[in-house]
């Protein structure tokens, strides 16, 4: 797996944390990633992106750790609950920080992002999307697009995690890996945003990929960065999950 | 070595749609002063390098029929129509002809385009017995249309509230403006401008108030 998250030039600009953030945990041959968005004009979007992208990984590991689910048919209504959980800790969260006079108009709002999430054991993927970003399958024979961007760039019209309708916005896939599955990637809008065509796009990157070894490719990606600021596609933050299926990199020469 | 180019990407631009009343109620002033100055907003914008390339813009006309009189036209290209105002008020008739452009753009707009602005400019209630609700229901339930920023504004006082607030869906950022006179229509495209601005560079929206158009007020704020 590589992740990789670059601030945007806007937030940059402003003394702005970047509020985008990834997690993973790995357990039992099973993998769970979180990359979540804090949106901009939210207070404290960073804290609830990194509490949000945190807390599902764990969350979810720890429910099909304690074997208690009765299979993979369980996934929504599990990732519905530990979301609800989520939800209800940063509400605490706001609730204790109004102690303070200065933070009597906290709400959970503050804590604004958007989540992407993906679970799989190499046989089975399962994905979710609140809010925006993209999450795409990379196969040898063709790229699926799970999730539509949806193309909240506008940080006060993206759904995020602490919208009240949260659960009408959820997308949920649930697919067999196909045999010639190369990588998954989840990507904040930042990146996913301007992509019209994914099948152009991501045979670039396994392109890019194949001819690099790992690190050479984490530096690529920091070009790629490069190349969304300079063109003017976007200065927002940007985040880069990827999870591969196979062994695609150059070996290290040593 | 910087990247040179990169595959499968875009710029997308922000598809700006009016639908605009054009019955016999705003013959005189009131179509002069649409004209006026939706001719001044396009200029604003196509002369503007950050704006040139990124908007889009349609327009649908409504009176007892209902006309598509630009059609996702590149701000930078658009002539400025001239409209005449005529008839009756058939909102579901515009409503409808403003769905028939989304539904045949539809995958245009979702592989090139970011969420519409959509702006609903009237000075009176729609006919009696215009069936223009349930018109109103299939807009909000397609799915750009339901993603579209929208502003809807009443000139004049011949305008129920809860016509404009019909358009809102979206608390947050949609807007149910009044102006008491359509000699502020100016200023209402003034806060058009504003907007588009702040959509085309994903800036929060600003209020008409925020905006500086103090004119231009909330329907109830």
């Amino acid at each position: 797996m590589i992740s990789c998250s670059y601030p945007g030039s806007a937030h940059v600009n402003m003394q702005l944390p970047n509020q985008d953030h990834s997690a993973y945990q790995v357990k039992d041959g099973r993998l769970f990633l979180a990359v979540s968005d804090g949106l901009g004009s939210c207070r404290y979007a960073n804290i609830g992106s990194k509490w949000a992208a945190d807390q599902i990984t764990k969350k979810m590991m720890k429910h099909f750790e304690a074997g208690s689910s009765s299979g993979e048919r369980d996934f929504k209504p599990v990732f519905v609950r530990c979301m609800t959980e989520i939800r209800d800790e940063l509400e605490k969260a706001a609730q204790m920080s109004q102690v303070e006079p200065e933070n009597s108009n906290i709400s959970k709002k503050d804590f604004a992002a958007t989540l992407l999430f993906a679970l799989t054991d190499e046989s089975n993927l399962f994905c979710a999307q609140i809010g925006d970003g993209g999450i795409y399958l990379v196969c040898e024979s063709e790229v699926q697009q799970l999730f539509e961007p949806a193309k909240g760039e506008f940080s006060n019209i993206t759904v995020p995690i602490t919208h009240d309708q949260w659960k009408d916005y959820l997308s949920i896939k649930l697919l067999e890996l196909p045999e010639d599955a190369l990588f998954l990637c989840l990507m904040t809008d930042g990146f996913s945003d301007y992509i019209v065509q994914p099948e152009s796009f991501f045979q670039r990157i396994a392109a890019e990929i194949r001819q690099r070894t790992v690190n050479e490719f984490e530096q690529w990606l920091d070009d790629l960065n490069e190349f969304y600021e300079s063109k003017g596609f976007s200065d927002d933050d940007k985040t880069m999950s990827l999870i591969f299926f196979r062994e695609l990199f150059k070996k290290q020469v040593k | 070595m910087p990247i040179q180019n990169m595959e499968g990407l875009k710029h997308k631009t922000i598809p700006v749609i009016f639908l605009i009343d054009t019955s016999g109620s705003m013959d005189g002033l009131g179509i002069t002063q649409v004209n006026v100055n939706l001719k001044e907003y396009i200029e604003d914008l196509k002369t503007d390098p950050q704006t040139k390339e990124a908007v889009q813009v349609t327009i649908v006309t409504f009176n007892s029929s209902a006309s598509i009189i630009k059609n996702f036209e590149p701000i930078a290209m658009l002539v400025p129509p001239v409209l005449t105002a005529d008839a009756t008020t058939d909102l579901a008739l515009g409503l409808c002809k403003l769905m028939e452009v989304i539904q045949e753009k539809s995958d245009y707009i979702r592989a090139n385009c970011k969420r519409p602005l959509l702006i609903f400019m009237s000075d009176g209630n729609p006919d009696p017995g215009c069936k223009w609700k349930p018109e109103l229901d299939n807009m909000n339930a397609d799915y750009i249309m339901k993603r579209a920023v929208r502003v809807a504004l009443g000139a004049g006082n011949n305008i129920n509230d809860s016509t404009l607030e019909a358009f809102i869906l979206n608390k947050e950022t949609d807007r149910a403006v009044k102006v008491a006179d359509v000699q502020d229509l100016r200023e209402f495209f003034k806060y058009l401008q504003t907007i588009t601005r702040e959509m085309i560079s994903n800036k929060p929206l600003s209020t008409p108030l925020q905006a500086g158009v103090d004119s231009v007020e909330l329907v109830n704020p």
